[in-house]
């Protein structure tokens, strides 16, 4: 890669001091590595780095998140609420390595308990019960990493 | 010489350590994650080698991944960028242990600086001024510490955190019934009643000193002001700090390199400071003994390429450039485009950045990993990049920033362009009438 031809943030703005000179309102520059877009805009310039070989739209993203955990709409309600994480992250079941976990399967809960925490760019979000029941299954182990409505665990609610 | 660099870290600090690397000729082996394997500074750099899966304790943070890593890379020096391994004095240790050069300070400038109350001792030794205050466990002790701070002062337990049982007091005719009140809550919250009292300052900045050093002598590279934070987390920094008298800048400085000097200091660091916004007294904080996010408003005013200089002290060279030829040119302000919702209380803001449109231009600077098409992992900090801008003087700068933010936009995920664009626009800003009490102020949009 390095012998590959690129443009460096300097090389850039002399472009655009050449452009800018001109009449032109949009300059294209495109290799195999990458594609660069410069266009006039308000009173100033701006740049947009696009990458060479984007995947087709109907191309499966690549993702960091294993594929196990299912989602909201995949899980059979049956009887269940389902717990849905609020954001991606990693999933924790204890407030720190070695502590309890905040729940067991078949502990009770009521709105307002804690089931686990998440942690997003280093941001931690409590995940809580949103009515009485019985923690039916707990579905993503402790440290996982999960995405954003993946179904944490199963809570069997208290009928009314 | 420096011929083999691996760079253990991720985002636009990564690209940017690429950067400077390959305009010396040394060739870069990234060391990233499995989530970081498709990011620009994975695509940038000469080589890649994944160090581990997405979460960063098994990977950027595991020291023994990192290690084996490097040392599989045959690399002779290691670049830690900032956050993640830069402070761990255990790591330092661990990387001179495999015979790879760090760069970055001596692991006992690490010890000294990583531990709040070490540095404090370290600082006070150095003969820098420190928050007076001090800690009582009795109400004379308490007494005999409020005579020797000052009013208006702080009690706060020594046990606590986060402002519980914090107190401010405005006179001492105040202080018995505060500090009673004080040491009652501290015992029923913390089960400690010990009180810490410190100087109470209502209207802080926040300015720090960027220092070179190879170990035998110290240089200064100026102020940047820090002080429009959030959470304690910097939003904008400018260089040089706006201001000050230049007798208290000058003695700023002195302070920095007294520290500078007190550790033998070898590399990049930033020394912090309290700066009382009406009096400038000023009082030591803490120090970075790393490259920081904000290094790039030092660089523009100075014209120094910290990174390389970096480089240069971990080889074991003598710096090139003495205090007489550092001069400080104009002004530079930084903002942090982070992916976060910030009217949302800062909800971090994860997803795919379906477009990035960043300016370019005389006095624009962009440092960033984030073009389009790029994912954004929930995984590590929410930093997209950072705008720096630079003119010949403040006023300058900021027209070139309000202008440069105009030309910025992120799409697919949240981000803080227009909290900035606020901030660039508001007239205390323009002023630099600026406190870290600063964001309480801001008209929430």
């Amino acid at each position: 890669m390095p012998s590959e031809f690129t443009l460096s943030p300097e090389d850039v703005a002399d472009i655009v001091s050449i452009v800018d000179a001109s009449g032109y309102d949009k300059v294209e520059v495109a290799t195999t590595r990458f594609r660069l877009v410069l266009s006039r805009k308000n009173e100033g310039w701006t740049q947009e780095w696009n990458r060479p070989h984007a995947p087709a739209a109907d191309a499966p993203a690549k993702s960091a998140i294993p594929a196990a955990a299912p989602m909201a709409e995949d899980v059979e309600h049956a009887g269940f609420t389902t717990v849905p994480a609020p954001l991606p992250g990693t999933f924790y079941r204890a407030s720190q390595p070695g502590a309890p976990p905040y729940v067991n399967e078949g502990d009770r809960v009521v709105e307002g308990t804690i089931l686990g925490i998440i942690e997003t760019m280093k941001l931690m979000s409590t995940v809580s019960a949103s009515g009485p029941g019985t923690v039916a299954q707990i579905l993503i182990p402790n440290g996982t990493p999960i995405d954003a409505q993946a179904v944490l665990m199963l809570i069997k609610p208290d009928l009314t | 010489m420096i011929r083999r660099l691996f760079i253990a870290n991720r985002g636009e600090i990564a690209l940017r350590i690429i950067r400077t690397a390959r305009r010396l000729g040394i060739t870069t082996v990234l060391g990233c994650s499995e989530a970081d394997a498709d990011s620009v500074p994975a695509r940038f750099a000469d080589e890649v080698v994944r160090v581990g899966p997405a979460a960063s304790s098994q990977s950027y943070l595991s020291i023994g991944r990192v290690i084996a890593a490097a040392r599989g890379a045959g690399v002779c020096a290691i670049h830690p960028g900032y956050g993640f391994l830069s402070e761990k004095a255990e790591f330092a240790q661990a990387v001179v242990a495999a015979g790879i050069l760090f760069v970055g300070p001596d692991v006992s400038s690490l010890r000294a600086m990583g531990d709040k109350l070490k540095a404090r001792a370290v600082a006070v030794e150095a003969g820098l001024p420190v928050v007076p205050g001090g800690a009582g466990a009795t109400r004379e002790e308490v007494r005999a510490r409020a005579r020797d701070t000052g009013y208006p002062l702080l009690l706060k337990a020594v046990a606590g955190g986060g402002g519980r049982g914090m107190k401010r007091v405005d006179a001492p005719e105040q202080l018995d019934a505060q500090i009673d009140l004080a040491m009652a809550e501290a015992l029923a919250a913390f089960g400690d009643p010990r009180i810490y009292v410190e100087r109470y300052i209502a209207q802080g900045r926040h300015v720090e000193v960027q220092l070179l050093g190879d170990g035998t002598t110290t240089l200064h590279l100026g102020t940047s002001d820090c002080s429009i934070q959030r959470r304690f987390q910097k939003l904008v920094e400018e260089a040089p700090a706006p201001g000050i008298p230049p007798v208290r800048r000058e003695a700023i400085h002195a302070a920095a390199v007294s520290l500078g000097r007190k550790l033998s200091y070898r590399g990049a660091g930033t020394v912090e400071f309290l700066v009382d916004a009406q009096t400038f007294d000023f009082y030591f904080l803490e120090m970075n003994a790393r490259i920081q996010v904000e290094h790039p408003v030092t660089e523009a005013v100075t014209g120094i390429d910290l990174i390389e200089q970096q480089l240069l002290v971990a080889d074991g060279q003598r710096l090139g450039i003495s205090q007489e030829q550092i001069h400080i040119d104009g002004h530079a302000i930084e903002v942090r485009i982070n992916a976060e919702d910030w009217r949302a209380d800062f909800r971090p803001s994860p997803g795919k950045i379906t477009r990035a449109l960043w300016p370019v231009g005389a006095g624009i600077r962009v440092d960033t990993h984030a073009d389009s098409g790029a994912s954004v992992p929930p995984f590590y900090d929410s930093l997209l990049g950072k705008l720096i801008v630079s003119g010949v003087d403040r006023a300058t700068a900021i027209l070139r920033l309000q202008r440069a933010l105009q030309c910025l936009e992120i799409d697919g995920v949240k981000s803080t362009v227009d909290l900035h664009r606020a901030i660039a626009a508001d007239p205390r800003f323009v002023c630099a009438d600026v406190t870290t009490r600063f964001f309480e102020g801001l008209a929430h949009g």
